[in-house]
């Protein structure tokens, strides 16, 4: 069926190339206003420009169109140049819909087909098509059937409640993603309040240290709240379905976004546990798929399970993986070679600091900041006992890769999904016989941890470095590792 | 269980590939030499300036090339391997940092050779290993090695891989 997207795809894209040019408009329009009221010209001109955009929108609405059969899909579009782009069904991994704010009123969306190549963008890209439509078409698309399935059994469900959001913002520990936001906002606001800065900044040159730290505090707690309150937005009304092993997953308050991949389009999954969140017995699982959503390839799939409920969760929701315990640890000689770049960076930080202090701070509280070092032994035993979680280990297709100096982060990985094994170890290192696993996923996700050894490098291989061809029916009964199909060039 | 028995040896970069990198190290830092001695006659003759500085870049382009021209191309040479293991392709390399890499054979995309005039002139040539995770460089590889392994890797291409659910 060959078809185009809404044609409220036309107000769409009017809108947003009038959103680019409302600055220059404005401009006019002022200089305009100055003189004496409007020209008659400035008007024209303004209706033919926006004319001009409107019949655009509707040309390039006119050849925007797609074409789903059972094979592909294809999208053809441009005005003066044209494109085609046919993607085949079985490359597709996983499929997406988003909706930003404008789209949510509008009551469009626009839906993502992703597949493994390497460009980084998604391969097919329908934007305003209607939300229900999209919804038809990405399980007419899920289910490889031409005509969309009428009504759709609903199978296993399960939600994130408001409660366990807010304390996975909490205790996620990524000032990070407030400090964006809250650049953003300063930015924003900064062209207001320019001149008042500066008075504002000499007054509290003033005011007494304590009072600063007072301030301080409060902006990194105001920090702190907007971090949590980004996140509820971003992940907010979290929800996930499994239906015939195919699951989709959506959050969103604001801008919402919802994936749909098959269970066997999972490359890996993630299980974070930060040193706040093991106090608390939870943990934060993400899932590694190819997809436009979430952020580095890891789209998160649960952010604050109890870590008693894994099991039974992994079970219901992902049954190819399981939760083991990886026996192999980190061989104790690596453990100086991981930490000493880290403590030699914070000590130069805190000497540096300490400097700095001892030289502004007043004489009665000068070496306060010597304190500070006391951080550098908090960090060799935290880390020290992470190291001995360091381990690695398999079973059956899955492999198991624990890295933790701090926090914890274990990857599951089934074999068949490992696009490269490999080690690595610096050259002067060579000789201690150490060496550092690293597994290469689909859509350049890596992940490494360290140090192991040499023999335990070899182990791993001969399970790595068994078939990946898929056996021959008729010779079912045969070893199929046995070679003979494999050498005939 | 199938044992990662080595099918065949460890297969080196001929030397050659040594000469050719020495050859367009040669020539990258002749250009560089001629681009500083323009930069230090145009400050002397018009700026009338006297650039002790470019006493610095010289000493710091000698000693890039030091490296670059006599150790890099040794080492790489000495220390690159790989080979083709039943269906997996290894490759070990690096200058500072050693690597082991396995891959399936089934997950390569794209085989990709190139060779300039300096590669072509000694029968050599460069060929990269793409999978949907990224790629493996195979520098300086001799013709005949090339197309031996190229075919290899080929013979797999039209196999089927298991577990290729779609969506």
């Amino acid at each position: 069926m060959t078809r185009r997207v809404h044609p409220l795809f036309i107000l769409m894209t009017t809108l947003t190339h009038l959103r680019s040019l409302v600055i220059p408009i404005a401009v006019i329009l002022f200089n305009d206003l100055k003189n004496d009221g409007f020209g008659f010209y400035t008007m024209i001109g303004v209706a033919v420009v926006s004319l001009i955009i409107l019949i655009f929108g509707i040309v390039s609405w006119y050849f925007y169109t797609f074409t789903i059969d059972e094979q592909s899909i294809r999208v053809n579009k441009g005005v003066f140049r044209k494109s085609e782009r046919t993607t085949q069904r079985q490359r597709i991994e996983s499929i997406g819909i988003n909706q930003n704010v404008l789209e949510r009123l509008l009551g469009l969306a626009t839906l993502t087909v992703e597949t493994a190549s390497d460009s980084g963008k998604p391969e097919v890209e329908l934007k305003g098509v209607r939300l229900d439509f999209a919804k038809q078409l990405k399980s007419t698309i899920g289910t490889g059937a031409t005509q969309p399935a009428l009504e759709q059994e609903v199978g296993e469900t399960y939600t994130v409640s408001l409660m366990d959001l807010l304390f996975a913002g909490a205790l996620s520990g990524r000032l990070g993603l407030a400090l964006v936001g809250f650049g953003a906002v300063y930015q924003f606001v900064n062209r207001f309040i320019e001149q008042y800065i500066s008075q504002v900044f000499n007054e509290l040159l003033h005011l007494s240290l304590l009072l600063l730290l007072v301030i301080g505090g409060a902006v990194l707690f105001l920090i702190y709240v907007g971090s949590i309150l980004v996140f509820i937005l971003r992940y907010g009304s979290f929800r996930a379905t499994l239906n015939k092993r195919r699951m989709t997953i959506g959050y969103g308050l604001v801008n919402r976004t919802e994936v749909v991949f098959h269970q066997d389009k999972v490359q890996a999954l993630v299980i974070e546990e930060n040193w706040i969140k093991r106090r608390f017995k939870r943990a934060h699982l993400s899932l590694h798929i190819i997809s436009a959503n979430g952020e580095e390839e890891k789209l998160l799939l649960h952010p604050f399970i109890r870590v008693a409920d894994i099991d039974r969760f992994l079970h219901r929701f992902l049954p190819r993986f399981e939760q083991l315990i990886p026996e192999k640890r980190a061989v104790d000689r690596g453990f100086f070679y991981i930490v000493r770049w880290p403590l030699l960076g914070y000590a130069s930080l805190l000497t540096v600091l300490n400097g700095a202090l001892i030289y502004w701070l007043p004489e009665s509280i000068r070496y306060l900041g010597l304190i500070l070092f006391l951080f550098l032994p908090l960090y060799y035993i935290l880390a020290r006992s992470g190291y001995k979680n360091t381990r690695y280990g398999y079973q059956n297709d899955l492999f198991v890769l624990r890295k933790e100096l701090v926090n914890r982060e274990t990857i599951y990985a089934p074999r068949l999904k490992i696009e490269a094994f490999s080690s690595q170890v610096s050259r002067f290192l060579e000789e201690k016989d150490i060496l550092k696993f690293q597994i290469t996923l689909r859509g350049s996700g890596v992940f490494q941890a360290g140090y192991f050894t040499q023999a335990e490098f070899v182990e791993v291989l001969g399970w790595y470095q068994q078939t990946f061809l898929k056996p021959i029916p008729p010779a079912a009964g045969t070893d199929p590792s046995d070679g003979e199909y494999v050498e005939e060039t | 269980m199938q044992s990662n028995h080595p099918t065949e040896n460890w297969q080196h970069l001929p030397r050659a590939s040594v000469t050719a990198e020495r050859q367009s190290v040669g020539i990258q830092y002749t250009i560089y030499t001629l681009l500083v001695g323009v930069a230090t006659f145009v400050q002397i003759k018009w700026l009338d300036l006297s650039p002790w500085w470019m006493w610095i870049v010289v000493a710091i382009l000698l000693m890039l090339f030091l490296l670059q021209f006599v150790y890099i191309p040794d080492i790489r040479q000495r220390y690159f391997k790989y080979r083709v293991d039943d269906e997996f392709l290894v490759v070990e390399f690096g200058i500072l940092v050693l690597r082991h890499v396995v891959t399936p054979l089934v997950k390569v995309q794209i085989i990709d050779t190139s060779s300039g005039p300096l590669l072509r002139r000694l029968d050599l040539m460069n060929m990269n290993v793409h999978t949907a995770s990224g790629q493996i460089e195979l520098p300086g590889l001799d013709v005949t090695q090339a197309t031996i392994l190229r075919r290899k890797i080929e013979s797999f291409a039209k196999l089927e891989e298991q577990e290729e659910e779609s969506l």
